[in-house]
C-alpha cells in the first residue's frame, strides 16, 4: 500500500505540484488507510470511495492540461455530519434525521470543492453536535477511552490518516477538543470569518466551522480554502504567511484559571514545559488574572440551551422519539430557558468580552495559553456525559471551561499537541484576539518546529 | 441535586413534545435544570443584574 496517507497537506500538496505525486494515487493510499481503519474506530457516517476516486481521477486530467487550482487541489478531506454535502447524507448523527441528503453544498465545502479538494465522506458526530451520548467511534491511542466530540469522527480520521485533513464544527470546544484528544490541529475561526451557510446549526451565536489537521500548516492551509478570499484580504493563511517569523510575543498565562479548570498534575506539568519551550523561543511570558474566564461556561450553556431548542424545536415535536434520551433532554431543557436568563447570558458575554479585552490590552498580549482540555482522556466508563452540570464533579463540562470563551466572545481558539502523559496526547490552547487567526498559526508554528508533539501518531 | 419542576414549565415542555413526560424523562429533565439553575445563580451572583459598562476605547484588531 503507497503511504500517500502518512504525508500531511502541504507535502502531499507539493508533490501535486511537482507532478511526483498523482492525486489517484493519494486518494488511493487515503481510502486503502480508511478501509483498514475503518472497522475498529468507526469515524466515518458515510464515505464513497468510487465518487472520491473519479473525482482524483479528473484532477489529475485537470492538472496535465495545466489547470492546476491550487494548494488544496486533489486533498482527500473529510465534512463532519453536521456539514451538508450535495448528494452526500448529512444526518447529524441523528436517527430522526436519516435518509437527510442534502442538495446543495454548505458555503465551507463550496469553497474547499472550488479549490479543488476532494471530499471522501461524512465522519461520525455526537447527535446534533451536542456531545451527549456515546457515538461508536474509538480513540485510536486507547479503545477504552473517550474519543473526543462532537466533531469526533474528524479528529480520529485526521489522527489516523483516512483523511488529510477534516471539518468540524465547535459550538463549545467541539473541534478543538477532538484536536487535542487525538493528537492532532484543530482552530475555531473568530466569528463572522467563516461563512457557516448550510450547517446544521446548535447555536447560531456560538457555532463556528472549523479545520481539523494534523499540522498548523495543514490546519492553515485548510482554512484558506474554506474562506470566502476577499474577506482576509492580503492575510490568506499560505504556507508561507502561516512559517513567517512572528516577533515581539507575549504570552498571557492564568494560573487561576487552570487552577479553577481543575487542571491535573500530568497536564499541568506538560503545559507549563509548553510553555517554558514558548519562553525559550523568544516569546515573554506574562502572568495574567482573567478569572471571568470561568464564566464562558455557564453562559454558553444559556445560549445553546435555548437557541438548540429554538433550531430544533419541529424535530422535537416531529420525531422526539428518534432523538437520544439525552439529547431530547438537553432540548427539552431549553424550552425552560426564560428571556430573562438569555438577558443574563447576554450581559455576561459583556462581561467576559471586556474582561478578556483589558487583560490583552493591559498585558499587550498576542495570546492567552492554556490547556485544551484539564485532562487526558477519561476511561469511557468513568465518563459523565451531562454537559448540563456546571462544577464540583469531574464530567464533560470540564472539557467545555476552557475553551466556551472563544465561543461565547467570538475570539479564535487554536488546539495544538504539545506533550503526552501515559500515551496519550495532550495539547496546548491559544486563545486570540478576532481577526488575528493568522497570528495564532503563526505562533503555534513556531512552537511546533521546535517540538516532536506532531509527528507522533497513534499505532494502529 | 435536583429541582421540582413547576407545573407550568412540565407544561411548556409538554405542549412541544406533544405528550405527558415520562417519570424518568421528568426526573433526568429536574435534575438537568437543577445543574442549569447552578450556572444562572452563579451569573447573578457577579452582580450581572445592572448592565455592564461598555468600553469603545479600544479597537480590535490593533
Amino acid at each position: 500500500m503507497s503511504q500517500g496517507w502518512k504525508i500531511g497537506i502541504e507535502a502531499a500538496s507539493r508533490g501535486i505540484q511537482a507532478r511526483e505525486l498523482s492525486v489517484h494515487e493519494l486518494v488511493t493510499s487515503v481510502l486503502d488507510r480508511l478501509q483498514a481503519t475503518e472497522s475498529e474506530l468507526q469515524a466515518w457516517a458515510f464515505i464513497d470511495p468510487e465518487a472520491a476516486l473519479a473525482a482524483a481521477r479528473s484532477a489529475d486530467r485537470e492538472i496535465g492540461r495545466g489547470g492546476y487550482r491550487g494548494a488544496l487541489h486533489g486533498i482527500p478531506i473529510g465534512v463532519k455530519d453536521v456539514i451538508d454535502t450535495a448528494g452526500m447524507p448529512t444526518e447529524a448523527g441523528s436517527t430522526a434525521c436519516v435518509g437527510r441528503v442534502p442538495k446543495c453544498d454548505a458555503a465551507t465545502v463550496r469553497h474547499l470543492r472550488t479549490a479543488g479538494a476532494i471530499v471522501l465522506g461524512k465522519t461520525i458526530t455526537h447527535e446534533f453536535a451536542y456531545g451527549q451520548g456515546q457515538p461508536p467511534t474509538k480513540n485510536p491511542w486507547d479503545p477504552a477511552r473517550y474519543a473526543g466530540g462532537s466533531s469526533v469522527g474528524s479528529g480520529v480520521a485526521v489522527a489516523v490518516g483516512s483523511a488529510l485533513g477534516c471539518l468540524g464544527t465547535d459550538t463549545g470546544g467541539s473541534v478543538r477538543n477532538p484536536a487535542a484528544i487525538n493528537g492532532v490541529v484543530g482552530l475555531r475561526p473568530t466569528t463572522g470569518l467563516i461563512d457557516c451557510t448550510g450547517m446544521f446549526h446548535l447555536s447560531l451565536n456560538l457555532d463556528q466551522v472549523g479545520p481539523i489537521a494534523r499540522s498548523v500548516t495543514d490546519c492553515g492551509m485548510l482554512l484558506a480554502g474554506m474562506l470566502d478570499p476577499p474577506v482576509w484580504g492580503k492575510s490568506q493563511p499560505t504556507v508561507e504567511a502561516v512559517q513567517r517569523p512572528l516577533h515581539d510575543v507575549r504570552v498571557g498565562v492564568d494560573f487561576g484559571s487552570w487552577r479553577a479548570c481543575g487542571v491535573v498534575s500530568d497536564v499541568y506539568r506538560v503545559v507549563s514545559a509548553a510553555l517554558e519551550d514558548l519562553r525559550s523561543a523568544g516569546a515573554v511570558v506574562v502572568e495574567v488574572s482573567c478569572p471571568e474566564l470561568r464564566l464562558g461556561l455557564p453562559i454558553a450553556l444559556a445560549f445553546s440551551l435555548m437557541e438548540a431548542s429554538a433550531a430544533h424545536r419541529d424535530l422535537l415535536q416531529s420525531h422526539g422519539d428518534r432523538i437520544g434520551t439525552s439529547t431530547r433532554v438537553m432540548l427539552e431543557l431549553g424550552l425552560l430557558v426564560t428571556e430573562d436568563e438569555l438577558d443574563l447570558a447576554r450581559r455576561g458575554r459583556e462581561h467576559v468580552r471586556n474582561a478578556i479585552r483589558h487583560t490583552f490590552e493591559q498585558a499587550a498580549l498576542t495570546a492567552l495559553m492554556s490547556p485544551t482540555l484539564p485532562w487526558t482522556a477519561p476511561l469511557l466508563s468513568d465518563l459523565a456525559t451531562d454537559l448540563t452540570r456546571v462544577s464540583d464533579a469531574r464530567d464533560l463540562s470540564d472539557a467545555v471551561l476552557m475553551l466556551a470563551p472563544a465561543n461565547v466572545c467570538g475570539l479564535p481558539g487554536l488546539s495544538v499537541p504539545c506533550g503526552e502523559a501515559l500515551g496519550l496526547p495532550i495539547s496546548m490552547h491559544l486563545l486570540g484576539r478576532p481577526y488575528d487567526d493568522l497570528t495564532l498559526l503563526r505562533l503555534a508554528y513556531q512552537y511546533e518546529q521546535r517540538t516532536p508533539w506532531h509527528t507522533r501518531h497513534p499505532c494502529v | 441535586m435536583t429541582a421540582q419542576l413547576t407545573d407550568e414549565q412540565v407544561a411548556r415542555v409538554r405542549s412541544v413534545v406533544g405528550h405527558e413526560l415520562l417519570d424518568a424523562d421528568l426526573a433526568a429533565l429536574s435534575e438537568a435544570y437543577a445543574n442549569y439553575v447552578r450556572g444562572v445563580q452563579q451569573l447573578r451572583a457577579i452582580g450581572l443584574e445592572a448592565p455592564a459598562p461598555r468600553s469603545f476605547e479600544v479597537l480590535w484588531p490593533s
